[in-house]
């Protein structure tokens, strides 16, 4: 119980760092004076444009200095501070090349669970310190009750999620180019938790229009939703070699994975905005994968089960570049699947994920091959090349088939091919999906087998 | 404590092997000399030691128990302290052993006591509000070995701690180095200072290219100098060479160098055979630097 309650280090020392940074103290300081000012200035424009006869009842002039007060602590809440707060874990990481926390009983989790702590705190004391403006725009008139709460409240949930994604991005290495993928669909992400979210509570309010509470549940699940999802996100990016830092990263995607499951079926909105999630986490695990320096390290092979299915099933949750690429894959399909029974034409969502996952398994994986073509096994590579071959293939077909259609007009007619969705899921499978099918189960074969001899020595 | 690294192979990209079946162990109270040239495989070798990497093959042991499958017992047991130098505006001493501390899982009277006994061993109390930019190279490297030592590790594995420090300094850490080693630690040094780790290890491990290498040729001598008031001839080298026990004898700056067998004896039998002669040394002492010539003899030098 004593650690529990223990305030986490890494916020502590991040608490202590902010109190003695300069820009820290002078921003929080100035910061009520320029509201001030740019609330009176607001009051001042207000006052000029209502009616003399308006202005003796005080009607409507809270809603300039409200909405004044809401962008500038947006400003900095959502931007200013997950600037700084990112740029200073990137110096700090620069820093201590070494990592000396990872030496420590510190996890990875703890290490960014500190961060978004100390940020938390950060954005709160931003918002706290623009709150009586918030008050005294409601004093004003002109702005619902509940408004005055619901505002503050998103903006602190809205920076601290900015902060996450950013974090996130600032934690991977790569190239640039990597990053602004990653970042789309994080931000991406970001957008369907919260649909998901406010969606969900639309159903649970039985009522078009949410109420207060319903909204301020919603703002809280998709701030939740978010900073798990993120903190194990940027732990697996983290983790040092000794930890098996992909394994609790995806015991979150699965749980997050159960829960929209469960929300999908009560709405078809909740089922569209579930599918768009699953697709586009699918699409970060899997360029997590390609990145993935190791193939089933040594830190996996203390934590793999002794019983032989309990590791089979575990397999896919252990870290390593081709454990991921089949994690992501058994998403797609799951997702796929699940979906396509709460819609009529459940054909199309099923040729929709084999779609995403054909176009995306493929190169991943002989990206996966050609970073790590000594340390890959035979197998691996022959499944590679086939999905590849496969992807070649399906592209002069779709290619030729167009310039025939087009020619004789029977556009309606076009085979399934990777770029589109069409009404032939049948024809889809025999085509692309035996072969599909055969690499992935190469693989997959081959994967579990080599996890197998990395059991824990009796 | 004892400390066995077995057959520990570690291969970056492109197989390039940083440790190539490297053995070797250590037990407490041993300072263990880790030595080698730049690119040996001796900061890797530590980081493994230290859970900030894991190698292809092999394990390390503590007490018979592996770090890779229990990485939490190294974190308890091993005090790490790298080549870098903690160096921040906004952190100061306390709050910089503080973190450590408590990252090490301690709390309350446990905290108050270990930092209180690291900042007195280290020599810390005054600096302690201090921001460690503030601080000397010297005193940042006592920061760090109060950081290695603040959870109390059973071992210490130091990385190049002599580096860039002046004179004072390396002579301050030599006697902190010693004092943990009587305090029971087991510690393992490396160092680019040979003469300095002589003066503080109790045994040492060569390793090139990875490998440890084979130190047999190891036999019992020692160098002593020899610096005389008059000015002596070439020729003194021949009669050098006649005393006896000397086995080798080369001029050296101003004076000479000869090569007799360890120990006091043999020491004593060439200062008696010296003055039999009338040849009265005015400086006579024995010669830092047998790691040095051993190392010299083994390494060729060459990077992995």
């Amino acid at each position: 119980m004593k650690n529990i309650f223990s305030i986490n280090p890494v916020a502590l020392r991040e608490l202590r760092q902010l109190v003695r940074s300069k820009i820290i103290t002078m921003s929080l300081a100035i910061f009520p004076g320029i509201l001030f000012v740019f609330t009176m200035l607001a009051v001042s424009t207000a006052m000029r444009d209502k009616p003399p006869e308006e202005l003796a009842f005080g009607d409507g002039l809270g809603d300039g200095p409200f909405t004044m007060v809401s962008v500038m602590t947006g400003l900095v809440a959502c931007l200013g501070i997950p600037f700084y707060a990112t740029m200073k874990a990137i110096m700090e990481t620069k820093r201590d090349a070494t990592g000396l926390e990872f030496t420590t009983a510190l996890t990875p989790a703890n290490i960014i669970g500190g961060r978004l702590a100390a940020t938390a705190i950060l954005i709160g004391a931003t918002v706290a310190t623009a709150m009586p403006f918030f008050i005294f725009a409601y004093l004003l008139r002109g702005i619902p009750l509940e408004q005055v709460f619901l505002m503050p409240f998103g903006l602190f949930a809205y920076g601290l999620s900015t902060f996450a994604i950013a974090l996130s991005v600032a934690c991977r290495q790569g190239s640039v180019a990597m990053k602004v993928i990653t970042t789309v669909l994080l931000f991406f992400l970001l957008t369907i938790f919260s649909s998901v979210s406010q969606i969900s509570l639309t159903i649970g309010s039985h009522s078009e229009t949410p109420s207060t509470l319903a909204t301020t549940t919603y703002i809280l699940l998709s701030l939740v939703a978010t900073l798990v999802f993120f903190r194990a996100y940027c732990a697996s990016l983290l983790s040092p070699p000794h930890v098996d830092g992909e394994r609790p990263f995806r015991r979150v995607v699965f749980a997050l994975f159960l829960l929209s499951s469960t929300l999908a079926f009560y709405s078809l909105d909740a089922c569209n905005a579930w599918c768009i999630t699953w697709v586009s986490i699918a699409g970060v695990l899997l360029i997590q994968s390609a990145l993935s320096p190791r193939e089933i390290p040594r830190a996996a092979r203390g934590s793999a089960p002794r019983n032989f299915f309990l590791r089979l099933f575990s397999f896919p949750f252990t870290t390593g570049a081709v454990p991921g690429m089949l994690f992501a894959f058994l998403i797609i399909a799951i997702a796929g699947g699940i979906f396509s029974l709460r819609v009529k034409d459940g054909d199309e969502i099923l040729i929709l994920c084999s779609v995403v996952a054909e176009v995306t398994f493929a190169p991943i994986l002989v990206g996966a091959i050609l970073r790590r073509k000594k340390a890959l096994p035979r197998t691996y590579r022959f499944a590679g090349w086939i999905m590849i071959a496969l992807l070649c293939l399906v592209s002069v077909i779709s290619f030729m088939a167009e310039v025939r259609a087009i020619s004789s007009g029977a556009g309606e007619m076009l085979p399934c091919n990777f770029a589109g969705i069409n009404e032939y899921p049948l024809e889809h499978f025999r085509n692309y999906g035996i072969l599909l099918l055969f690499s992935v189960v190469i693989v997959a074969v081959s994967s579990i087998s080599a996890f197998r001899k990395y059991r824990k020595p009796e | 404590m004892k400390v066995e690294i077995l057959n520990l192979t570690r291969i970056f990209q492109r197989g390039f092997k940083a440790v190539d079946d490297l053995s070797f162990s250590f037990s407490s109270g041993d300072v263990v000399g880790f030595v080698g040239p730049n690119g040996a495989g001796k900061t890797t070798t530590m980081r493994i030691l230290a859970t900030l990497d894991i190698p292809d093959s092999g394990d390390i042991l503590l007490d018979g128990k592996s770090i890779l499958d229990d990485p939490a017992l190294a974190h308890r047991t091993i005090g790490f302290m790298p080549d870098e130098l903690p160096d921040r505006t906004d952190t100061t001493v306390e709050e910089y052993l503080d973190f450590f501390g408590r990252a090490y899982g301690l709390r309350g009277k446990a905290l108050a006591d270990a930092l209180a006994s690291v900042e007195d061993f280290t020599g810390l109390v005054s600096f302690r509000d201090k921001t460690l930019h503030e601080l000397s190279k010297g005193m940042k490297q006592r920061v760090s070995l109060a950081r290695a030592l603040v959870h109390d590790p059973q071992v210490i594995v130091m990385d190049e701690p002599a580096n860039g420090l002046d004179p004072r300094a390396r002579i301050e850490l030599r006697e902190l180095v010693k004092a943990l080693a009587e305090n029971g630690k087991a510690i393992l040094i490396s160092s680019h200072i040979l003469s300095e780790l002589e003066e503080m290890c109790t045994t040492s491990v060569i390793i090139e290219r990875g490998r440890r290498l084979s130190t047999d040729f190891e036999d019992d001598t020692a160098w002593i100098r020899l610096r005389f008031a008059q000015k002596e001839g070439e020729d003194f080298l021949a009669r050098l060479l006649e005393m006896p026990g000397v086995k080798e004898a080369e001029a050296a700056g101003n004076g000479f160098r000869a090569r007799i067998a360890s120990g006091d004896e043999a020491a004593a039998e060439l200062a008696k055979g010296l003055f039999s002669r009338g040849l009265v040394p005015i400086h006579f002492a024995s010669e830092a630097g047998r790691l040095e010539d051993v190392f010299m003899h083994v390494t060729k030098g060459a990077l992995a």
